[in-house]
């Protein structure tokens, strides 16, 4: 597939506050991104750079084969192929949702019957048709998200990007959305920022997770279930050992979780047999499923990593000592942070968080 | 260029603000043609007297039309205000910067969608005096040059709030400073400096100084180059400066 979407080294410096660093990104039709990262990670000024609103101090983004930030022409040529909604959807809120779109669709050079067709086509993908004729100010939030998201994929970008598409939906839309984003997958490539892992989970098949304005972390997410091995948490009574555990069939690692769960890497089509063997050991079964939060580990582990990195640098002549201390709260046997060591950790929830790193 | 200049028309005729402004203006209007063709009349007797008398035409153009024209100091920063700090604040800016639109179409459709507007008023305030054909003879070409002159002023005044709204965020801010740079200019030569060649020089700067022979019905094309000159000094600074936003944090302060 041809990529549709690279970003090279985006920089951008704010004063004296780098705000973005080298931040690297590369994207083929059929890709989902998701820009993971807390609130001020730099999100929102990764996405602003790749469309163009904001200009990176160096770096470049290619967009369908045209830099995006070159001359005129090509900037002009690069922006035919993108869509996109920021944070703040860009509605006027005098305008009719109806003369809205018609104004999206003409600034993307759609004309007569196509720019019906268009609009039409973005009505119904963003579930828009019944308020058609409503004055932007009097619709809901949930609305207005929608019709953000309707003015970004009029005119079938290759390439769109979405910053927090699902803020202000309820879990109806949102599902929707998810679906709507699935179902554009197919044929564009998206990148969206979100701060909800589930959602990141449900539609990415990529993700990116963004920290003090670095990309701190890139990982390709399978959306299929045809993986070899699969995570799932186990729920149990009777106190079983690791080592118990790791004696059932299909087991291959078995480590403790949050409130006294376990996390078992399975062999693929070998649940059922696992859980008759744990029925058999006179085991009671409480809870058995996937393993839903291996994102929201691995996004808190790596954030919290981030922070200790920082206070690394920060706390310059204590670095040695502090190191160990690390290191040794990354080796302790759970293979879990222990916050106790670290004070800067004091106050998160990091004694129970599991390292999944993809280099050990 | 079109789409963005009729979204700009018709945003204006959203706009309430922009009907209380043509509301107000027509009643100004109305009210000045008034008094101007009564004073006509009073001091006719006498005009007759003099070799040479004004006829109506010049006598309207110069106590009425010449008037209004100061009125666009005002008038045209209120509405252009709006044009680029409201679409900062309310992040709209972000849609016209992403579409395939180059930054000079933005700079010159918002241009043109206001100065159509003013135009439409300028042409209500033509009206007035053309109800003077059915009871005398009046010179139209003199008038139209007129007209000509008012929308020459309306481009220079329209050009200059534009800029100062693609400084700044806050409208009031950018239609205080826009009618502040405009009313300096109109009066800056009115005012006795002891070197000569200073008059001289701020004189030419003045706007009052350039509308005369607009109204007299003159063709000078010094007066037209000042204004084409300075209108597109002032829209080529807003297109230095849009360009130039991708640079700035947050859009406009």
């Amino acid at each position: 597939m041809e990529t549709l979407l690279s970003a090279e080294l985006l920089t951008r410096w704010e004063g004296d506050r780098c705000i973005a660093h080298d931040v690297s990104l590369s994207l083929r039709r059929g890709e989902v991104l998701g820009l993971l990262g807390l609130n001020g990670a730099g999100k929102s000024t990764t996405l602003n750079m790749l469309a163009g609103v904001l200009t990176p101090g160096s770096g470049t983004v290619t967009i369908a084969g045209h830099a995006l930030h070159g001359n005129a022409g090509e900037s002009r040529k690069a922006r035919r192929h993108l869509g996109y909604l920021p944070e703040t959807p860009p509605l006027y809120m005098d305008m009719k949702v109806d003369a809205y779109l018609n104004y999206c669709g003409r600034l993307q050079g759609l004309r007569g019957k196509a720019l019906k067709q268009a609009k039409q086509a973005a009505l119904e993908d963003c579930q828009l048709l019944s308020m058609q004729k409503r004055i932007i100010r009097n619709l809901s939030k949930g609305y207005r998200q929608r019709l953000g998201i309707a003015q970004a994929l009029i005119h079938r970008p290759d390439v769109i990007l979405l910053d927090e598409p699902s803020s202000g939906l309820d879990p109806q839309q949102m599902i929707d959305m998810r679906e709507l984003i699935i179902r554009l997958a197919q044929h564009h490539a998206i990148v969206f920022s979100t701060h909800l892992l589930s959602e990141a989970t449900a539609v990415c098949s990529k993700i990116c997770v963004i920290h003090e304005g670095r990309v701190i972390h890139q990982q390709e997410l399978s959306r299929h279930s045809d993986e070899t091995i699969t995570s799932s948490t186990v729920r149990l009574s009777g106190n079983p050992t690791a080592h118990e555990l790791m004696n059932l069939p299909g087991v291959i690692n078995a480590s403790t979780g949050i409130d006294g769960c376990w996390h078992l890497d399975v062999q693929a089509k070998l649940h059922h047999q696992l859980l008759a063997a744990i029925l058999e050991k006179g085991w009671l079964v409480t809870e058995f499923g996937p393993r839903k939060q291996a994102l929201e580990e691995l996004f808190t582990s790596l954030v919290n990593d981030g922070r200790v990195e920082q206070n690394l640098e920060r706390s310059a002549p204590r670095e040695q000592t502090f190191t160990d201390q690390t290191i040794a709260a990354g080796h302790s046997s759970s293979g879990c942070y222990d916050s106790s060591d670290i004070t800067s950790l004091a106050n998160e929830d990091a004694p129970t968080l599991m390292l999944e790193r993809e280099s050990p | 260029m079109l789409t963005i200049a009729a979204r700009e028309f018709n945003a204006l005729f959203r706009s309430p603000l922009a009907w209380i402004i043509a509301a107000i203006l027509q009643i100004f209007f109305a009210w000045y043609f008034l008094s101007t063709l009564e004073q006509y009349i009073l001091i006719q007797d006498k005009l007759a007297l003099q070799d040479h008398p004004p006829g109506i035409t010049a006598f309207v153009t110069f106590r009425y039309l010449a008037p209004c024209s100061a009125l666009l100091l005002i008038i045209c920063p209120l509405l252009t205000m709006r044009s680029y700090a409201d679409e900062y604040r309310q992040g709209t800016f972000t849609l016209l910067r992403t579409a395939p639109v180059s930054n000079s179409a933005i700079v010159m459709g918002k241009f043109f969608g206001v100065y159509a507007f003013v135009a439409l008023l300028l042409c209500l305030a033509l009206l007035m005096p053309l109800c003077l054909v059915y009871i005398t003879n009046v010179d139209f070409a003199t008038l139209l040059w007129s007209l000509a002159g008012l929308l020459a002023v309306a481009a220079l005044c329209t050009s200059a709030g534009m800029l100062f709204s693609s400084l700044t965020r806050h409208t009031l801010v950018a239609a205080i400073a826009s009618s502040t740079l405009l009313i300096i200019l109109w009066v800056i030569g009115k005012h006795a400096v002891s070197s000569p060649v200073i008059q001289q020089a701020l004189g030419t700067l003045a706007t009052s100084s350039h509308l005369g022979s607009f109204f007299q019905g003159l063709v000078s094309s010094r007066d037209i180059v000042y204004f084409v000159l300075l209108t597109s000094l002032f829209i080529g600074l807003t297109m230095i400066r849009v360009n130039n936003l991708g640079w700035q944090g947050s859009q406009g302060r």
